[in-house]
């Protein structure tokens, strides 16, 4: 055995290098490219800086792994390039139940959160801006807060619990008065 | 000999691509590096977060994309049980004990794929709301391939993983996932 490593040694260091590179070229690279195919399959459904309300999580849900089937799920994959720098996120909390609305950048970093039990007067009304635009000129003094993605792509998720069967359609009905669009002039 | 040569370094450049691979497979799927174990389950500190690591963000990307923060959510995730034994649709398990620590709870099955459990009764998860606790608010979730009862979770034909989700976790849980009190899995029987 020692007689092969000794006539060997620059082919297992080859090996040996070679095997480390590629270990952290895939450690670093697997989560931007698992976020990038589930982006562009969440945006297959309506496009980016769109929000589509995905039917509830069952064994025929193949999109995004391990889906909660208690949870309604509605999703914003996000291109600040395509959205002119800036992306407003608007909702009204629907009552009684869990809900939330989070932010993830393209390294699957979740960079903002907020909840039923944080959202003030019952809605949350904020804007993404991204490393190209920075911080922007809100104008006016009551124009909305705004979350930082260090990433032009990323996605918008909200998560809504079904606390009781018989709410489903109310709870599925006040999902969809959400909205995430292109920010510009202080408006949607 | 410039063959012998060539040939040698094309089979030590192969073996170090797939060796590399193999090892990120390893680090990310078997050793689960960046979680911590509490009983059966294991959880991340600091999933979701840019403090998360290489190793967890990895995991992460494979087997939980959008997981929310700790002080938002926390999950528990079980591929074994209280004994240590693989868990398999092949065996009955009985998932028992108290209602964790959390606003909200649920405990579901995935399969191998990491995608929920086809079933004809759509028996995918027990929650909160759902679950049927005795007279002393414990509670006992079978889960199994065959119907088993009012806390019945459906598990497929060959090896599973359950995941118990905390929605808003008690102070104590958020501050130390590894010592929540948690339902054990026990395996019941085999076919």
């Amino acid at each position: 055995m020692n007689g092969f490593f000794e006539r060997n040694w620059m082919y297992v260091a080859i090996a040996a290098a070679l095997a480390l590179a590629v270990h952290a070229a895939t450690l670093v690279g697997l989560p931007d490219a698992a976020m990038a195919r589930a982006l562009d399959m969440l945006a297959a459904d309506g496009g980016y800086n769109t929000l589509t309300h995905a039917p509830r999580a069952d064994a025929n849900s193949r999109k995004i792994v391990r889906p909660s089937p208690d949870l309604l799920y509605s999703a914003c994959p996000f291109d600040l390039d395509k959205a002119h720098g800036a992306l407003r996120v608007y909702a009204r909390v629907p009552r009684g139940t869990y809900w939330s609305v989070s932010v993830f950048d393209a390294h699957t970093d979740n960079i903002f959160v907020e909840n039923n039990r944080q959202a003030r007067g019952g809605k949350v009304d904020f804007v993404i801006v991204g490393p190209k635009s920075g911080l922007i000129d809100g104008g006016a003094a009551h124009a909305p807060p705004q979350v930082y993605s260090p990433t032009t792509k990323g996605l918008v998720l909200f998560r809504t619990l079904i606390d009781d069967e018989a709410n489903l359609p109310g709870i599925d009905a006040a999902r969809r008065q959400a909205s995430c669009g292109t920010y510009s002039d202080g408006g949607m | 000999m410039a063959i012998s040569v060539a040939l040698k370094a094309l089979a030590a450049a192969a073996a170090g691509i797939v060796l590399g691979m193999l090892l990120t497979w390893a680090s990310v799927s078997l050793f689960a590096f960046g979680t911590v174990k509490d009983g059966p389950w294991r959880t991340s500190l600091t999933v979701g977060s840019p403090q998360s690591g290489p190793y967890l963000r990895a995991y992460v990307a494979l087997h939980g994309l959008f997981a929310l923060k700790r002080s938002e959510a926390i999950y528990y995730d079980a591929t074994h049980d209280s004994d240590g034994g693989r868990l398999n649709g092949a065996c009955i398990y009985r998932v028992a004990g108290r209602d964790p620590d959390a606003a909200w709870w649920s405990l579901t099955a995935y399969g191998a794929d990491d995608f929920l459990i086809p079933n004809a009764a759509r028996r995918y998860s027990v929650s909160t709301e759902s679950v049927m606790r005795r007279g002393d608010n414990s509670f006992v979730i079978t889960v199994s391939q065959r119907q088993g009862g009012a806390n019945w979770i459906a598990a497929g034909n060959g090896p599973f993983s359950l995941t118990l989700r905390l929605y808003h976790p008690g102070a104590a849980v958020a501050a130390d996932p590894a010592k929540a009190a948690l339902p054990e899995i026990r395996k019941e029987s085999c076919r």
